[in-house]
């Protein structure tokens, strides 16, 4: 265990020493993605789980994945200082999915995620200091049952 | 170093656009061997920072949510011909880094 430790530090450092001088690092939220419930994650994160729903932000998201291995997920926020977009799966065992920090005014992100249970997946987006939230159904199928 | 980053990015009025794939496990740590029923270890990249004339353009926390050999695409305000550094690391400490010129 030490020598994992150790070997982490040392990668860490080396990591930092390869990037340009003068750039934070923001830290791990290890807490917040170790949390079992969608609450947890959020106050571990922004220290608050209060959140306004929004219009402004878009998912771009099936509303059915044929393969919940790789579900494309984009989200676009209009919301002007945007400085961090989240993504939590409520069905998960553990929601938090991926956080994004967001330095400067396009605020865009595109990846894919595995979703295993069909659940509501949340874009929770900082700005401002405020917390903003959308959300959107995406259902599963499990096997080959369903091919709509 | 294996070539695991594949990175590609573009500037159309002022905005970049980076696409980027980086081959990796992406092991949550939940999944079973179905013939032993042991837990495969997780495995999966925590950090992705990408840096762009001299400034962190975007900083991602990741879990083992994010699909096998992730896709990752965004945008920033950023001008053709500066360099684009992706850099990674995962919850092993392995890490990685790939500098290409914004096109």
């Amino acid at each position: 265990m030490k020598r994992r430790v150790f070997l982490k530090g040392g990668l860490a450092v080396a990591l930092s020493c390869a990037l340009s001088p003068g750039v934070v690092l923001g830290v791990y939220p290890k807490t917040a993605f170790e949390s079992k419930d969608v609450a947890g994650a959020i106050t571990a994160l922004h220290g608050s789980s209060s959140f306004s729903p929004s219009n402004e932000i878009v998912i771009k998201a099936p509303a059915m994945a044929i393969n919940g291995k790789v579900v494309p997920v984009q989200v676009i926020s209009n919301i002007p200082n945007t400085e961090s977009i989240s993504l939590i799966l409520e069905s998960s065992i553990q929601p938090f999915m991926a956080s994004f920090n967001i330095y400067g005014s396009e605020a865009f992100v595109s990846t894919r995620v595995k979703i295993e249970q069909t659940g509501s997946l949340l874009v929770l987006v900082k700005a401002g200091g405020e917390l903003f939230a959308t959300k959107q159904e995406i259902r599963v199928s499990t096997d080959n049952s369903c091919r709509a | 170093m294996t070539k695991a980053i594949n990175i590609r990015a573009y500037e159309k009025d002022g905005i970049v656009t980076v696409k980027s794939i980086i081959r990796h496990p992406m092991e949550s740590g939940f999944r079973r061997n179905q013939k032993t029923g042991n837990k495969y270890p997780p495995n999966f990249i925590q950090e992705v920072i990408v840096q762009s004339a001299n400034k962190t353009v975007m900083e991602a926390f990741w879990s083992g949510a994010i699909s096998r050999n992730p896709y990752f695409s965004f945008r920033f305000k950023g001008r053709a011909g500066d360099n684009l550094t992706l850099s990674w690391i995962d919850n092993k400490g392995r890490s990685e880094s790939k500098t290409i010129r914004i096109l």
